[in-house]
């Protein structure tokens, strides 16, 4: 795999719902580096797109690649596999560990996926520049809307996964903590050679992005 | 292995982190444990403590009516008695060639526990020995067991009051105040349970005997009349009773009456032979004869017969009380991880596999079963230290 090959790939995919949802994209490439924003308005399918790509979805036609895998072709175990070591995600919901304390949410993919343990350095580096220095020990029912939003994603990027998929990353967050999370993932995305999907429909955020995909058109293709 | 290890730490975080519905999950398990393993243990220590006192005394003369009252009065002092037969009964039943006779007589109280009238042979004849003091040679004295010496704080030289049957009676039986002279070094059985005292001093508690001021000394506000003649003094109700004997009232105390008609509830019997034993049985075999000889140990294994066929009912019923708290156990978690689905859902979609998440619950369970283990574990051995104390205060 060369740093060009593209390691989120979708193309000419269809699903729905049954009930009149139809999410189409024909074409959608994230190479090594790059961040794309999906954008559009609520209940254009970004969730659904995103979750297409984690393969916790299956398309009805079409195809999802992601590290060269046809996550079609993948058993149910090694879908959960590529997931836990390959792929950060950052829910809406943020779906913590309730009765865990945040660096316990925070270290959970990498005790169950079995590899070495994360750099601490890394850790603490992640924990500074999400500010979640003093929050670390603390249970995650006691943080705010914010901290648990900022808890998820130092969750989804803990691993160092080459796909990063973060659904609505800094829709709790202020303006200066929501600008900070964006340059946080572009760097990542850069320093890692990673691939970030980034979903949002808040237009605060729409600037900034070479790669752009909007879900509000009918057909859309990523440039 | 490293996600098994995940899934522990995931499960030890769960269980410790609720520890109220893990500590009533673990408790209710542990119950339905411990209480087959505890009824067991009691059971076994209710066999243990009746054969080994019954198979230490071979024969009991009584009264006839309940063989097992007999038994259980006559060996652990369990009140109310039968009924009582005479001294002389007792001591007709059989020649002091053919059996060591030691008649009980069990009836009255100090602070909780059975006061026994007996003789200095009962101690020998059950290889008791005093851990400090000496037996009660007069009357007023009285040797006290290890565990009321214990409970009560008493010791030789100590006072210890028998209880009054009815506070407001006024023809009932008075509180006598004994001295306590010896303590009976314990030895596990219900003799550590009760006060020792001589047939009279009994007697004297029941008032068959009493002890009053000098009516020579009396002053004419309690008499009603004097014959000098004969020596007669006829008082009224004035006249000082003692409830104590001492060294300066000893002489005035007297039973109205022969001994040999004075009430007493059992003779143990101790035959030399196997002959005398079958001799003596042989002399109250006729169902029409007021006294009755039953053999403890005959008697103890019917009851216990008894007990072990309840048991296998209380057992039965318990199987089905645990099945019931083992399903409801199972709908408590069953309930609780479909309240915690969304974290489930959670751990599988950022990839955790499906046999550590099996993992998780499984120990989860393990860990509350565990625990249970644990609590039974304590239960039982607190039941089965407290097994003998329970029997003996469920037979007397």
């Amino acid at each position: 795999m060369t740093a060009a090959t593209a390691l989120i790939q979708a193309k000419d995919l269809c699903f729905g719902y049954g009930d009149g949802f139809e999410l189409r994209v024909a074409d959608l490439t994230v190479r090594p580096g790059q961040v794309l924003l999906l954008r559009g308005p609520s209940g254009c399918g970004k969730t659904t797109l995103l979750r297409l790509l984690a393969g916790l979805l299956t398309p009805a036609a079409g195809s999802v690649r992601v590290l060269e895998k046809d996550l079609a072709q993948l058993s149910v175990s090694a879908s959960r596999a590529l997931r836990l070591r390959e792929m950060g995600l950052v829910f809406q919901d943020f779906a913590l560990i309730d009765y865990l304390t945040a660096e316990e949410n925070v270290a959970l993919p990498a005790k169950f996926a079995g590899g070495a343990a994360p750099d601490p350095a890394y850790l603490q580096r992640l924990q500074e520049e999400l500010d979640l220095t003093p929050l670390w020990q603390r249970r995650v029912t006691r943080l705010s809307q914010g901290e648990q939003q900022r808890v998820a994603i130092a969750r989804a990027l803990s691993g160092r996964p080459r796909c990063v998929l973060a659904d609505e990353p800094t829709a709790s967050l202020d303006p200066r903590r929501r600008d900070r999370v964006v340059d946080l993932l572009k760097n990542y995305a850069v320093s890692e050679q990673a691939a970030v999907v980034l979903v949002t429909h808040d237009p605060a955020l729409w600037q900034g992005f070479s790669e752009v995909l909007d879900l509000g058109d009918e057909e859309v293709a990523a440039p | 292995m490293k996600s098994w290890r995940a899934a522990w730490t995931l499960a030890l975080r769960y269980t410790l982190r609720h520890p109220l519905r893990s500590g009533l999950l673990a408790a209710a398990l542990g119950l339905v444990m411990a209480l087959p393993w505890g009824l067991r243990s009691v059971v076994d220590a209710a066999d243990a403590a009746m054969r080994e006192r019954a198979a230490a005394t071979p024969l009991v003369l009584g009264r006839r009516g309940s063989a097992l009252d007999l038994v259980l009065t006559a060996l652990h002092f369990r009140q109310p008695p039968p009924a009582a037969m005479t001294l002389g009964d007792a001591r007709a039943a059989c020649r002091r060639s053919e059996a060591v006779s030691v008649p009980v007589y069990v009836r009255f109280q100090a602070r909780g526990f059975p006061i026994v009238g007996t003789e200095l042979d009962y101690f020998s004849q059950r290889r008791l020995t005093l851990a400090a003091g000496r037996a009660f040679t007069q009357l007023g004295d009285c040797v006290v067991g290890a565990a009321v010496a214990e409970k009560l704080g008493l010791q030789p030289g100590s006072a210890l009051i028998s209880s009054p049957e009815q506070s407001f009676d006024l023809d009932g039986v008075y509180p006598l105040k004994m001295r306590v002279t010896g303590v009976l070094a314990a030895g596990g059985q219900s003799d550590d349970h009760a006060v020792f005292a001589d047939l009279k001093t009994t007697w004297l508690i029941e008032g068959l005997a009493h002890g009053h001021q000098d009516m020579a000394q009396a002053g004419d506000e309690a008499v009603l009349s004097r014959d000098a003649a004969n020596g007669e003094v006829v008082a009224n109700a004035s006249v000082r009773l003692y409830n104590e004997v001492t060294e300066a009232n000893r002489n005035s105390f007297h039973f109205h009456g022969d001994f040999e008609d004075l009430p007493v509830t059992a003779a143990l019997i101790w035959p030399v032979d196997a002959r005398a034993d079958a001799l003596i049985t042989a002399r109250f075999r006729d169902p029409d004869e007021p006294l009755q000889i039953v053999s403890p140990a005959e008697e103890v294994a019917g009851l216990m017969a008894s007990l072990f066929q309840l048991e296998r009912l209380v057992l039965g019923l318990l199987a089905l009380a645990s099945a019931t708290a083992l399903l409801v156990c199972g709908l408590v978690f069953g309930l609780s991880f479909r309240l915690r689905r969304d974290q489930f859902t959670t751990l599988e979609e950022i990839g955790v596999s499906r046999a550590a998440l099996r993992g998780v619950k499984l120990t989860e369970i393990a860990l509350v079963l565990i625990l249970a283990a644990g609590l039974a574990t304590v239960g039982v051995a607190l039941v089965a230290a407290a097994a003998p104390t329970l029997v003996r205060l469920t037979l007397s």
